[in-house]
């Protein structure tokens, strides 16, 4: 449209758009707000790496996002036990139809595996790892899609994590409304809004077990040493002692320190004795334990360790029973099988004479060490001969002054005791408990295979050196002895009077007590005595009570008196 | 026609314009934002409303100094006004009064008869005291007494039956709801046979996620403290279905009481505060409490119960008290 003549031909815009119409823009607008529409109902374009979360019940979670209608994922696997391998654990594939996002076709390695989507009709598709153990591990799942998934032209997307920095109260960083669950906003009785010693308060609303499957016995804290101790402005311990409950840069169950090293920093005369010569491997190992773990969960040859919280429950430990309340094995051989393993947190578990069922945990056919012998089968009562760990002795041939020393209630050892473990494994230095040794088998003196034995060892620290070594001794004189203390007696060649033969094997031609007795129990016979077609010991005896074949000697016979009292 | 330069008269009168209406239109919305209140014509309109105050705190109840409460939890009043505590520390329950005197207690730390591992929540049904023992993996059934009666699961009814109890409730037709560990309600009949599960884990409508209370209105649907998804859902319970889900102002909502009126309490154990909601129209009514040590505050509530006269009796549980308000 031309206004005056000398006027440019060049149109001016607003005559263009005038010139356009309403049915033109319409059009126009037509086309934009279909294609958005189009575009954001159908599918999100997201370039993020698929992620790794951890969930509910601390199941790990792979999240993948759709970029086309039809997808098939392969996931794999990889932990550090394996550093080379990703191994295959499932396939999924999800296709939109029927206008929601729907999961299809699946596949997994095994049940511990699940596929689903994260709500119904949601485009993120999830594959739950119910088999990783949630600790210090670091796993990686690698995903592999259509070409230019995630961007990258070969189609595969890796993503890893350390699952237990998630943290299983919740997202801080965007949502104060989970500040509140701990923290008062506007009305507090406390400076900082929690104070220490009110901390249990808030954490046991859930940690009792009516908010959490996390369950700690309150009346078990409320007695431990840990919440009774001086530290901290004599407040003793509180939950964030140990535990930062805001889940930053935090180890397994929101603790500060990774395992042994909480407690060592403390514990420093424990620290020291894991160094000595034989000890429990508790810093040879990380990563393995888990709190709720069974035998079903440690497959042999793989998971073996030993942490401090395989015999101590941090929660509930005393001065009195360092051991309360931790898991154990129940032991009841009328029933088959006769190893039952319970779980930690059972009630009023009395430590005192029950500490085997502690060590039984690894130190029995439950799961031995290679190469060492089952204990469980050696202590059995029913056994010929054994250590009265289990029940009480019955070898009423030992009379009290053959033994020395008493035990840690303070009464006098007798054949009718019972001993504990930790009576023999314990560390030399600090004398306490079975954390390590400068003795082999964490004993408390030594336990030599061969002699000469010197009164130093480990036997005679409850059996009386007098009466099994000294080549003489005041309590037993040569000759018709009513008054013997071992019986162990008999005719020795060159002598006029019968002998005690213990001193004479021992003291006097320098035997070891292992050559003739074994450790634990004996399924062969009385006394601790056991055969050992190997070695110098006893080859052959002939029982009741008379005659024995070593590697020594042949068939002696030998007496002894079994005195009317 | 001339483009002239300068000052339009017409522009000038479409701006004077434009702007006078808009004035007015300011005025006339000010005026509506900002009028004087109708005066308050109807009494019965007034009484409706203050009906609708909180209720305030009337006095708190310890246990005697012979045997005090300890981190108590649950708590449920009989018709004659008789409180019953779960006093969940002490593994046992005690008895008060309707004046707050104390009266009796019963049960020690145990597995087997009138014992108890962790009693959480009491309800009173058909003359009897169910006690969710929570740790003992049981509905204590007892006697008013304190007598052994039964229990659920009952190895003759019940086989395989997993209880792990929360919460408890009856609807108006005496059938017994359990709320559980595993995230879901179960439900027996009058005769405490187990009839059917309600909802499953999970953070959606329908789907718990530790349901730590239960309650019944007066239209027969269920109120599920829904704890730790931080809300509550009125479900119905032939259905299953979810009606409705409140989350406002929600942390962690446990104890849940409603009165005739349908107005709904919900303890809110980390925010120290009861909240009232309106139970047609699922809006906040009111909140009182808050928390602290003195009478009147709360440290850590959980439990709820309503008496005869419409007092609410409140488990204040490191305060080791019952708080009791009431209008």
């Amino acid at each position: 449209m031309r206004r005056f003549e000398n006027e440019p031909s060049v149109r001016k815009l607003s005559e263009y758009i005038r010139g356009f119409r309403l049915y033109g823009w319409a059009f126009i607008l037509a086309l934009v707000v279909g294609f958005a529409l189009f575009a954001l109902t159908t599918y999100e374009v997201d370039a993020v790496q698929p992620r790794i979360q951890v969930g509910l019940n601390n199941v790990l979670k792979v999240y993948i996002l759709p970029i086309e209608p039809q997808v098939v994922y392969q996931v794999y696997k990889r932990d550090t036990s394996d550093p080379l391998a990703y191994n295959w654990v499932g396939t999924g594939e999800i296709t939109w139809s029927g206008g929601e996002w729907a999961v299809s076709s699946l596949s997994t390695i095994n049940a511990n595996f699940v596929w689903h989507q994260e709500t119904v009709g949601s485009n993120y598709l999830v594959l739950e790892d119910k088999t990783n153990p949630v600790n210090d591990k670091e796993v990686s799942y690698l995903v592999t899609g259509p070409e230019g998934f995630n961007n990258n032209p070969e189609g595969y997307s890796v993503a890893s994590a350390f699952p237990p920095r998630q943290n299983p109260h919740g997202g801080y960083t965007e949502n104060t409304k989970v500040c509140t669950v701990c923290h008062g906003l506007h009305s507090s009785v406390e400076v900082g809004l929690v104070k220490v010693q009110d901390l249990a308060g808030v954490c046991f609303t859930c940690h009792d077990g009516s908010g959490s499957k996390l369950v700690i016995s309150r009346p078990d804290w409320e007695t431990s040493s840990h919440a009774l101790s001086q530290v901290g402005q004599g407040q003793g311990m509180a939950c964030n002692s140990c535990h930062d409950t805001h889940g930053k840069d935090t180890f397994y169950r929101l603790t500060k320190s990774q395992e042994e090293n909480g407690c060592l920093s403390c514990h420093q005369n424990v620290d020291s004795d894991l160094n000595l010569a034989s000890s429990h491997p508790v810093k040879t190992v990380a990563g393995r334990h888990l709190d709720t773990e069974t035998l079903a969960d440690l497959p042999a040859n793989d998971r073996r360790h030993s942490e401090c919280v395989d015999c101590h429950d941090p929660h509930s430990a005393t001065k009195a029973d360092p051991t309360r309340n931790v898991s154990h094995v129940t032991v009841d051989r009328t029933q088959t099988p006769w190893y039952t393993w319970s779980a930690s947190g059972a009630l009023n578990f009395p430590a005192d004479g029950f500490e085997y069922r502690i060590c039984y945990k690894c130190h029995s056919g439950y799961w031995n060490k290679p190469g060492a012998s089952d204990k469980a089968l050696e202590f059995n009562p029913a056994n010929p001969s054994y250590h009265p760990v289990e029940a009480a002795g019955q070898n009423n041939f030992i009379r009290p002054n053959a033994f020395t020393g008493t035990d840690r209630n303070g009464n006098n050892w007798s054949y009718t005791s019972r001993t504990m473990c930790s009576d023999c494994h314990k560390s030399g230095v600090t004398g306490a408990s079975p954390h390590g040794s400068q003795n082999s088998w964490i004993l408390s003196a030594p336990y030599p295979v061969t002699g000469p034995m010197t009164g130093d060892e480990i036997c005679f620290n409850c059996h009386n050196s007098s009466v099994y070594l000294s080549v003489y001794s005041s309590l037993e004189i040569p000759g018709p002895a009513p008054m013997a203390l071992s019986r162990f007696w008999g005719d020795v060649t060159g002598e006029v009077y019968q002998q005690p033969l213990h001193r004479y094997h021992v003291g006097v031609m320098g035997n070891s007590c292992r050559n003739c007795h074994t450790t634990h129990g004996s399924s062969q016979w009385p006394r601790l005595l056991w055969t050992d077609p190997t070695g110098p010991a006893i080859q052959a005896i002939n029982w009741p009570e008379s005659g024995c074949q070593t590697g020594c000697h042949t068939v002696q016979d030998w007496v002894y008196w079994r005195p009317a009292y | 026609m001339r483009q002239s330069k300068g000052f339009k008269l017409g522009t000038a009168i479409n701006i004077s314009l434009a702007v006078a209406l808009l004035t007015a239109l300011g005025f006339v919305i000010f005026y509506v934002q900002n009028r004087p209140p109708e005066p308050v014509t109807n009494v019965v309109k007034i009484f409706r409303e203050t009906s609708n105050q909180p209720p305030v705190h009337k006095m708190d109840i310890y246990g005697p100094p012979s045997s005090p409460l300890k981190a108590p939890l649950g708590i449920e009043v009989g018709s004659d006004g008789k409180i019953y505590v779960a006093d969940t520390g002490n593994n046992q329950i005690q008895v008060f009064d309707s004046d707050g005197r104390w009266v009796a207690r019963f049960g020690k730390t145990g597995g087997d008869k009138v014992q108890f591992n962790y009693p959480i929540d009491i309800l009173i049904r058909n003359n009897r005291l169910y006690v969710a023992d929570m740790r003992n993996n049981r509905v204590q059934i007892l006697g008013m007494d304190g007598k052994y009666i039964g229990q659920i699961p009952d190895p003759n009814k019940h086989k395989d039956l997993e209880v792990g109890p929360l919460s408890l409730a009856q609807d108006k037709d005496g059938n017994l709801y359990v709320a559980v560990l595993d995230h879901k309600v179960l439900v027996f009949d009058k005769n405490d046979n187990y009839v059917k599960t309600i909802g499953r884990a999970g953070r959606q409508a329908g789907q718990f996620n530790y349901p730590y209370g239960l309650a019944f209105d007066s239209q027969g649907r269920l109120w599920v403290s829904d704890s730790n998804n931080a809300m509550v859902q009125v479900l119905d319970p032939n259905t299953g279905k979810a009606i409705k889900a409140i989350a406002d102002d929600m942390v962690l909502p446990r104890g849940i009481v409603i009165d005739s009126k349908d107005r709904v309490y919900v303890v809110d154990v980390l925010r120290h505060t009861v909240v009232g909601i309106d139970g047609n129209q699922f809006s906040l009514l009111f909140q009182f409490g808050e928390r602290g040590l003195e009478s009147g505050q709360f440290n850590f509530p959980n439990g709820i119960a309503m008496g005869p006269s419409g007092n609410l009796y409140i488990i204040d549980r490191e305060n080791a008290r019952i708080s009791v308000w009431g209008r």
